[in-house]
């Protein structure tokens, strides 16, 4: 197996000072992400899944070490250059959604897409193919996220992560917030992405997520404790269910 | 309940604090304003406590004769002489350096000086002797003249003296710009120049060696109409005399200040009424914000009362001690005010110490504001049911409707954003609105001024004094042929475009006293006709505004016009306004003085140019020189004069523009502030996400400034136009007691654009600045909360 490596650290390390104390939540962590995978990473709660998380997709700096996109660091850049860099190179899916409130859904995947410089006919063509894509009717488009049920906002949510055709797809806990419903249908959303050919991070809390991943990378304390390998979802698959089952158990999950 | 308070206390702690800084400038402005009104009465106290006289006269004959005038007016209690010189006009040199001519000076013996006034010392030096001088306060202020200066003065008849200034002194009657300046000189310098004077006292161009009638006059007569009613029987006992009522000298003390206390406290009540705006909109959104927090105080057994005052407390104490730091700063400020502004614009020295009866007033009527605002705004508490704010929690988004749907309305990305943004934010909108438009309002005013006061200064000038013209030309007076003669040969030098002789003597319209001018071309007089034409033939006048009220006429009327015993009948062609005659002027011709028997005498020409500027009357003031030799005693560059800080009003003024454009600065760079405040309140998230899909600081900043953009425009055109449209009514009412009708500054439309181009300017950057905190504004931390 020679998959393309797209994020690449090394020695990473983040801490946090907690009054006044050093908190080291990743130690010397060196990973890599490869190209085309659905990545999930697990670890029970606080073993630093999203400080991880948010550090690879350059919302917060490392304390030490180096992440680098396809070879390129980004650790040196400063919060401008980390902005541009994010808006071409990672989209986000949220727990909490984390749509703007004030504009229409639409308004949200237009004006993400603006930032990369593309038209907005274009865009607007784009996000009409990629609401009907994930399954939101045409009548939802211009309504504000609060009037949209927590499962539809989410996937409303995936396709502003989509519009700029990033490298990555960052998702931190996309479904804790949903119900079974709401969590199939992010995650075929999900799924979908992954299979034309985006990468995609997700952190999650549960097995029924962590099943869609052909990698499933799991922390503690800081450092990657163990990996699993799985083959291509499918749905259904009893086999793929009890291996997953298995890796947590060793992990001791 | 304290408890309550404390806690509010630090969570508003940074919008609090900017209602502190508004609070403090406007009590400050509020104190000071009363402070610069106070002078009025102050002249009043000052002069009950020196007991000053009520009137005074300038008389040129025999103290007998004058004795014998009024011993039978039942309405003087009181009187006494004082002999002074008085020159026309003297050339000034501080330190050697050559000052403007003073008109109006005089000399009293220094022996003499504690009978003619009880005169207050400001500053004071024993040790000086030999030839030395005291002045009063406003001359010493406004000539920048100091204990220990060497002052020079020179005239043509009485020759050159130089002094050492030993003291400056407050003169409550001869220290203003209305009537004569008073000095005190040593006693052998006295004797010296009044022998020099005594032999032109009987010349009626050159009065020099005068005395002074000083007069008590009865309570509850009018001083003017008493005034003007002795100063006729001495000139009908054939002495020359002008007199001055108290009144009249206290316009000139405080006219000035007045009207700086108007543009002052009126300036602090707009900055209050934006601060209270700002409160009430802040008010409200921290209860939005803190609803639930509130619902659950209520749920706990507090009642809507408590919670309500604990918000009245918290900002009443913040009124409280906002308005006790800004009188105290007031306090701590005004020495310097005072050396600087008020002494040279009112002649007065301010008297020390607190003023409760004002501070006192300012401080509770704020707290008490204060109060009724808070408890006007937080009325939205007393709908917050407990049940249903901790359960559903107050339908904090309300979007109805999506604007500028970015599928359909194509643009640039930030400029889309904020336009989005600025349609959402209606009570945002409102303020922004109502702030700007005051902003506005006193920034165009402030153009207006600066333009009348400082690029053409032609109207201002004129509405202040009437005809001003570009240059002064004093001349030597002895015979009527070479008068005409130097009017002549001036009105016919390169670059004059007229020259003309004006003077003014002391004379009656119907019953009423007036102040008479003559000129020889009326036509060429700038005067403040406001109505109707100027007078050019003999037998027509202007009439001044008030003097035209009280005769009742109007043009097309004829009144009587009286000088000395001699009447005729003029017909009225125009009506006049300026500040400093109150609209007691009359203008008539040379022509029309004869007809009175009067003879005209010209002391100066006045001279305007084809195309003045400062370098071309200096250059024409030189030819001219050479031209009339010793014809000419010395002359002025007026044009000069009035640009400079020399010109009292035109420096008030500037002071005025100047603080209305710092305040502006101020009072936008505070607004912004507290609304940017409660903006991050409240959109703090949406800048989070903003940032987590890739948006920069600078992005949400630009967004964030393009959006106060489309209402500033609003409120700067409103402001602006509603500043070009009343500017000038508003002088009307500044200056409706001093007989001005009908302002017509100069009102540039330039005003607009500049208007509008400095306050979004100034918005738009300030924003920028002001919200560098974005940078702060952490998309992860949104995240991991
Ligand atoms: N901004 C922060 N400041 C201080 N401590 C933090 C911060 N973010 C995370 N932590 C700490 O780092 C540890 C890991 O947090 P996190 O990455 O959110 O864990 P997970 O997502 O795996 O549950 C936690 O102990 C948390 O308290
Ligand atoms: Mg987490």
């Amino acid at each position: 197996m020679n998959k393309e490596v797209i994020i690449k650290t090394e020695k990473l390390s983040k801490s946090f000072s907690v009054g006044g104390k050093q908190q080291h939540v990743i130690k010397n962590l060196d990973m890599e992400i490869y190209k085309g995978d659905f990545t999930v990473i697990m670890g029970s709660s606080g073993a630093g899944k999203s400080t991880l998380l948010y550090a690879l997709s350059g919302m917060d700096k490392p304390t030490l070490g180096s992440i680098s996109y396809s070879g390129k660091e980004i650790t040196s850049m400063n919060d401008d250059q980390l902005a541009v860099f994010r808006r071409k190179h990672c989209g986000f899916v949220f727990q909490q959604v984390h749509l703007v409130d004030s504009m229409s859904i639409m308004d949200n995947a237009i004006s993400t897409g603006m930032l990369t410089g593309q038209k907005q006919k274009t865009l607007k063509d784009k996000a009409c193919k990629m609401f009907e894509r994930v399954g939101l009717e045409k009548d939802l488009w211009n309504k504000f996220p609060a009037q949209l049920s927590g499962g539809e906002a989410q996937r409303a949510a995936m396709v502003r992560a989509v519009i700029n055709d990033p490298d990555v797809v960052f998702a931190d806990e996309p479904t804790g917030a949903l119900n079974s419903a709401g969590v199939k249908a992010v995650l075929d959303v999900l799924t979908d992405i992954n299979r034309t050919g985006q990468s995609v991070v997700m952190v999650t809390h549960d097995i029924t997520s962590a099943r869609r991943a052909n990698r499933i990378i799991y922390l503690r304390d800081g450092g990657i404790m163990g990996e699993c390998n799985l083959g291509e979802y499918v749905s259904g698959d009893k086999e793929r269910h009890r291996k997953v089952k298995s890796f947590l158990e060793e992990m001791g999950w | 309940m304290l408890k309550l308070v404390k806690a509010h206390f630090h969570k508003d702690r940074a919008v609090l604090s900017a209602f502190l800084l508004i609070l403090v400038v406007a009590a400050m402005l509020l104190q000071l304003g009363f402070m610069v009104a106070r002078f009025d009465s102050m002249y009043e106290e000052k002069c009950d406590k020196r007991n000053i006289i009520d009137s005074m006269f300038f008389f040129a004959g025999d103290k007998d004769a004058v004795r014998d005038t009024i011993d039978g007016m039942d309405y003087i209690e009181d009187y006494y002489f004082v002999d002074i010189v008085r020159p026309d006009v003297v050339g000034v040199s501080v330190n050697d350096i050559k000052k403007k001519d003073i008109e109006g000076l005089f000399f009293i013996d220094e022996e003499d000086a504690p009978r003619y006034q009880d005169l207050y010392y400001v500053e004071m030096d024993d040790t000086v002797t030999g030839p030395r001088i005291s002045v009063n306060v406003y001359t010493a202020y406004s000539e920048g003249i100091r204990v220990g200066d060497k002052v020079r003065f020179t005239h043509p008849d009485l020759g050159t003296y130089e002094f050492t200034v030993a003291g400056i002194y407050e003169d409550l009657f001869c220290g203003q710009r209305y009537s004569y300046f008073s000095s005190v000189i040593d006693h052998e310098s006295y004797a010296e120049i009044s022998d020099k004077a005594a032999p032109f006292t009987t010349d009626i161009t050159k009065f020099y060696s005068l005395s002074f009638l000083c007069a008590y006059i009865r309570d509850g007569e009018d001083l003017d109409e008493v005034t003007t009613q002795i100063q006729d029987e001495i000139m009908k006992a054939g002495m020359y005399c002008s007199g001055y009522s108290r009144d009249l000298a206290k316009a000139g003390y405080v006219g000035i200040t007045n009207i700086m206390a108007a543009f002052m406290e009126s300036f602090s009540a707009v900055i209050m009424v934006i601060g209270f705006i700002m409160i009430i909109f802040t008010v409200n959104t921290n209860i939005n914000r803190d609803i639930s927090n509130i619902g659950a105080l209520r749920a706990v057994g507090f009642t809507i009362s408590q919670v309500r005052m604990s918000l009245m407390i918290e900002y009443s104490l913040v009124a409280a001690i906002g308005s006790a730091i800004g009188i105290f700063l007031a306090y701590l400020g005004f020495p310097l005010m005072e050396i600087y502004a008020t002494r040279q614009l009112s002649g007065l020295v301010w008297e020390g110490g607190f003023h409760p009866g004002i501070s006192v007033p300012i401080f509770a009527g704020t707290i008490l504001v204060m109060m009724i605002v808070t408890f006007l705004s937080t009325h939205l508490i007393r709908n917050i049911h407990p049940a249903t704010v901790l359960r559903f929690g107050l339908e904090s988004h309300s979007f109805k409707k999506n604007h500028l749907p970015l599928d359909k309305t194509g643009g640039n990305l930030n400029v889309l954003l904020a336009l989005k943004n600025t349609l959402q934010s209606r009570g945002q909108n409102i303020i922004v609105v109502g702030v700007i438009l005051a902003v506005s309002f006193m920034t165009a005013f402030s153009a207006i001024l600066f333009y009348n006061t400082r690029i053409d200064i032609t109207n201002f000038q004129t509405l202040l004094q009437g005809d001003a013209p570009d240059a002064y030309v004093n001349i030597t007076y002895d015979s009527s042929e070479t008068m005409y003669g130097i009017i002549d040969t001036l009105q016919e030098m390169d670059g004059v475009s007229q020259a003309y002789g004006l003077s003014n003597v002391d004379g009656y319209a119907g019953e009423y006293k007036c102040y008479m001018l003559y000129a020889t071309k009326p036509e060429y007089l700038h005067c403040g006709v406001y109505e109707g034409q100027n007078a050019v033939e003999a037998n027509e006048v202007v009439v001044g505004s008030v003097l035209a009220e009280r005769l009742g006429v109007g043009i097309g009327d004829e009144v009587t016009l009286k000088y000395m015993d001699n009447e005729a009948r003029f017909l009225v062609t125009g009506l006049q306004q300026a500040v400093y005659s109150f609209g007691e002027r009359v203008y008539i011709s040379d022509e029309g003085f004869r007809r009175l028997s009067g003879e005209p005498v010209y002391t100066y020409v006045r001279v305007r140019l084809e195309d003045p500027g400062e370098s071309q009357v200096e250059a024409f003031l030189k030819d001219a020189e050479t031209v009339l030799g010793d014809k000419c005693t010395s002359t002025e560059n007026y044009y000069h004069t009035q640009r400079s800080n020399e010109n009292i009003p035109v420096y008030a003024v500037s002071l005025v523009v100047l603080v209305l454009i710092v305040l502006n600065i101020f009072t936008v760079v505070i607004v912004i502030r507290l609304l940017l405040k409660t903006v991050f309140i409240k959109r703090e998230k949406e800048f989070g996400i903003k940032k987590a899909v890739g948006f920069t600081s600078s992005q949400l900043r630009l967004q964030l400034s393009l959006s106060l953009l489309p209402v500033s425009l609003i409120g700067t055109v409103s402001g602006s136009l509603a500043a070009c449209l009343t500017t000038n009514r508003l002088f009307d009412l500044i200056f409706s007691s001093y007989g001005i009708k009908n302002s017509d500054l100069l009102i540039n439309p330039v005003v607009i654009p500049v208007t509008l181009l400095i306050v979004i300017l100034m918005v738009f950057v300030i924003t920028f600045i002001l919200s560098g905190r974005m940078k702060k504004v952490s998309a992860y931390k949104l995240i991991s909360e």
